[in-house]
């Protein structure tokens, strides 16, 4: 018996059909206020699972034959695409996010943060040998880099969680006291420069503090109320009224509250609970695996997938439920957008794949 | 990778999901503000539905005005520039609403073409139709689609007036209703209809008095012009309608001259007056205080009070108010009264009601002038009301605008011995076999009528007018058992300006009109 990738394979599951619903019934009053059909939202979210699963093998299958040799290719194509994305993305919201490739828009930043992992692991296990005091301030500087394009288009958020990802990662794979503390300084720093530099970092922190009268105030209030309509068990599934416009992107960056407010905490499937829990799942399970696969390569990304995936989940329902400043992060697998889910369920599929290794090795 | 690191790990997961799910759980339980009010309300509209408007209805059950199917919704204030640009696409100018406070005539075909456009606050049927046409316009009185603003509308509006409902719709943030009702009739269903009247009114008969009406009055040149036709027995109003300067949808205020004249004579018939006694005003001037009231045509040797009545003489008619007030001080203020003057018509349409002033007001001059109906104020109900007491002998009929079997009366109100009326009506009758009003003679049938010349006042000099007057007729036939009474008034005819000469051609025409519609046949020599 191997419990623990039963249970992942549901959580990812449930992940999905969470995904699913929430999408439909945005679609339902998208198609009836713009007199669109719902066909065309449906082929596109058929489209989106399509990649996702192809996402999913690719990522069992990397994990087979191993993407240590690629690590750097990797790295350079990530800040390849970051650089092209500062030079020729599109804009959407006063932010250069987006590339457009073939009549697909997609998000490099997604991609990327994987990406670094894969890069800091052959870093990790190539010249740091498993330890990671070795190699702990290169890391640093490269995800400092890294994030900094990032951070130019601007994308401070996942800038942001990024660098945190990456810095507990080292933390929990046994950095010294030192560097913790270190590093946790200049991050402190660079976090202040931010504030100080970039006018909506700012901003929202303010909005956060309950200092700014700026009109995305309402998001976060209207946030909020939608959680508070949800209650225990919700409004009922498709019933959710803060689609009608009071929360703006109720299916991208308030995805969480959005879904809470149809199921409530306990409603079955999607209750925020379930969903809390469902990522959960997959992250416990992915630390276990790391704590017994043996390759350090491996276990690096597994672990680095693992949390990274946690860190962005949890920022989502933490801006969600107000205890963060807004960002525009989506929820995996349940947001819409395509780069998220794609990226994800790569991630998720090297995790997976990690677990069914953790019990050959146990 | 070494246990104590994964428990840290491990620590940091529990400790994040933890905090996340605390506040989750604090947050749902404790149900801050303002957020709980916004969850509860800010999702809901309240669109007020308002049921159809009562139809109304001639005494023939034919419909004078009812509200059609078409809708009027009252749009958001907030109206986008491409919600605006969407309702251009379906031929609706939302400019043109704006001019009407936001409100949008809607077709139900085009309410389906439209229902994802769900922007509006109110809803009500709106379109009003009047089938009777001009002639009926102004007694009827116009609406707002909801509520009644003049005329019948106005007056009867708290019967026709529909009901409102507050149906609640979910609302988009914009102000639009989500999702659009698939239909608005369904949810107009739901509220009050307004109640439907029948007015004692005959279509067919206002119709075609309008024209004649309209006819007459552009022949002498008048400002306007109003008839009434009305049922003595039944104090049922059948038409009343106007032309001009003179409303009915408001009772107005005027001065009835030589009309007037029947409450002077009343009273000196009550007090013994005999009409074959002379008045001695040959020359037809009468003198008081300095003041001279005049005869249009001097009686000469036919002085008696018959002729005075016949001929219309204003000194005679004044003589005998003064003399009759040395007798008895107020009594023509007081038969006044008992004739209904200073009191309202009340027959649902919005009056002026004339009070009439104290008597101890009233010098010499004034009584003299008020016996023949100058410096006094009356509308044409009461004139109306007062000759149906004379047409019934005495008994007292209130008009009414509804349709009616049973008239409405007041058995202790005796304005008046019954011989007094008996005598008047010879008198009347008088009148238009040989009098002021030959011109309403109708062969074989005996009317019995009086003429009105009153002058005006001219707004320039605030004297009496020499040319311009108000000239009336009123009547009632057969005279011995009346069933009909005409009122008819011209304002400033400029052709003739006599009641006489210029009023009571229409009375005739009017009298023969009704005849034709109702009593085909029954007077032979018709």
């Amino acid at each position: 018996m191997k419990p623990r990738i039963y249970f992942t394979i549901m959580a990812i599951v449930w992940l999905v059909i969470c995904g699913l619903l929430l999408q439909w019934s945005v679609v339902m009053y998208k198609s009836l206020v713009y007199n669109v059909s719902p066909i065309s939202f449906a082929l596109n979210n058929i489209l989106r699972l399509f990649f996702g699963i192809l996402a999913f093998f690719a990522g069992i299958w990397v994990f087979n034959r191993g993407i240590d040799r690629y690590a750097d290719i990797v790295l350079y194509a990530s800040v390849g695409l970051l650089i092209l994305t500062l030079l020729y993305g599109r804009a959407f919201g006063g932010a250069t996010r987006w590339i457009e490739f073939l009549g697909f828009s997609f998000q490099p930043s997604e991609f990327v943060k994987f990406g670094l992992i894969v890069y800091l692991g052959k870093v990790y296990s190539y010249e740091g040998l498993g330890k990671v005091s070795r190699v702990f301030w290169k890391s640093m500087i490269i995800t400092f880099v890294v994030a900094l394009l990032v951070g130019l288009q601007p994308n401070i958020s996942t800038a942001m969680i990024m660098s945190l990802s990456v810095f507990l990662l080292l933390w929990f794979l046994g950095a010294k006291i030192f560097q913790i503390l270190t590093s946790s300084g200049i991050l402190l720093l660079l976090f202040y420069i931010a504030y100080n530099t970039f006018p909506h970092v700012k901003e929202r922190i303010d909005i956060y503090l309950g200092r700014s009268d700026n009109p995305r105030v309402a998001q976060v209030v209207q946030s909020k109320v939608a959680i508070l309509s949800g209650g225990v068990f919700g409004r009922g599934p498709g019933q959710g009224l803060q689609k009608l416009g009071y929360l703006p992107s109720s299916d991208k960056d308030f995805a969480f509250s959005y879904i809470t407010e149809e199921y409530g905490i306990l409603g079955f499937p999607a209750g925020a609970l379930w969903i809390m829990i469902m990522i959960l799942l997959i992250t416990w399970n992915g630390l276990w695996a790391a704590s017994k696969i043996e390759d350090e390569y491996k276990r690096f990304l597994v672990f680095g997938f693992s949390l990274m995936l946690f860190m962005f989940s949890y920022t989502h329902i933490m801006v969600n439920v107000g205890i963060l400043p807004p960002t525009g992060l989506p929820l995996p697998f349940v947001s819409y957008g395509g780069s998220s889910l794609v990226s994800s369920s790569f991630a998720v599929g090297y995790i997976l794949r990690g677990i069914t290794e953790g019990y050959s090795y146990s | 990778m070494p246990g104590r690191n994964l428990a840290l790990a491990r620590i940091f997961l529990l400790t994040v999901f933890g905090i996340s799910l605390i506040r989750l759980i604090i947050f749902i339980v404790s149900k801050p503000e303002p957020y709980n009010t916004l969850s509860k309300k800010q999702h809901i509209i309240t669109v007020k539905v308002f049921g159809k408007r009562g139809s109304i209805y001639d005494r023939y059950g034919r419909p004078i005005a009812y509200t059609g199917e078409g809708l009027a919704l009252e749009v958001i204030d907030t109206l986008s520039k491409e919600d605006s640009i969407t309702l251009s696409r379906y031929g609706i100018n939302f400019n043109r609403f704006k001019l009407h406070q936001n409100r949008m005539g809607l077709s139900p075909f085009l309410w389906d073409k439209i229902k994802i456009m769900a922007l509006f606050k109110s809803i009500q049927y709106n379109r009003r139709y009047v089938p009777c046409g001009e002639g009926c316009i102004r007694l009827i009185g116009r609406t707002n689609g909801i509520y009644g603003l003049s005329g019948v509308e106005y007056g009867f509006d708290s019967i026709l007036a529909p009901g409102i409902k507050n149906v609640k719709f979910i609302k988009h943030a914009n102000g639009r209703i989500y999702p659009a009702p698939t239909s608005i009739f369904t949810f107009n269903a739901g509220s009050s209809d307004g109640k439907d009247i029948t007015l004692s009114i005959d279509m067919v008969l206002q119709r075609e008095v309008y024209k004649l009406l309209r006819k007459r009055v552009k022949e002498l040149g008048a400002k306007g012009g109003l008839v009434i036709v009305a049922n003595t027995r039944t104090g049922e109003i059948l038409t009343l309608t106007s032309v001009g300067s003179v409303y009915s949808d408001k009772m107005f205020l005027y001065e009835p001259g030589s009309t007037f004249k029947i409450v002077v004579y009343t009273e000196g018939l009550e007090r013994g007056l005999n009409i074959y006694d002379r008045c001695g005003e040959k020359d037809g001037v009468f003198t008081i205080n300095g003041v001279s009231i005049r005869d249009v045509v001097p009686l000469g040797d036919k002085d008696t009070w018959f002729w005075a009545v016949v001929k219309s003489s204003n000194a005679c008619a004044s003589k005998l108010a003064i003399k009759l007030d040395s007798l008895k001080p107020n009594g023509l203020y007081r038969r006044a009264l008992l004739y209904g003057f200073g009191e309202g018509a009340d027959i649902g349409i919005y009056e002026d009601i004339p009070k009439l002033e104290r008597p101890s007001k009233w010098s010499k001059v004034k009584l003299a002038n008020v016996a023949i109906g100058q410096g006094i104020q009356v509308n044409p109900i009461q004139m109306l009301r007062a000759y149906m007491v004379i047409a019934n002998d005495g008994k007292f009929i209130y008009p009414t605008l509804l349709k009616t079997d049973t008239p409405i009366t007041n058995p202790l109100r005796v304005v008046a011995r019954t011989e007094t009326f008996k005598i008047l009506k010879r008198l009347l009758v008088a009148v238009v076999d040989s009098g002021t009003g030959r011109l309403a003679k109708i062969k074989g049938l005996p009317i019995a009528g009086k003429t009105g010349t009153a002058q005006k006042i001219d707004p320039l000099t605030g004297k009496y007018s020499r040319t311009k007057t108000m000239a009336s007729f009123i009547g009632f036939f057969p005279a011995y058992s009346p069933k009909y009474i005409i009122y008819v008034i011209l304002d400033e005819p400029k052709k003739y300006r006599t009641g006489g000469s210029a009023a009571a051609p229409l009375f005739k025409q009017v009298a023969l009109l009704v005849l034709k519609l109702y009593e085909k046949g029954k007077f032979s020599s018709l």
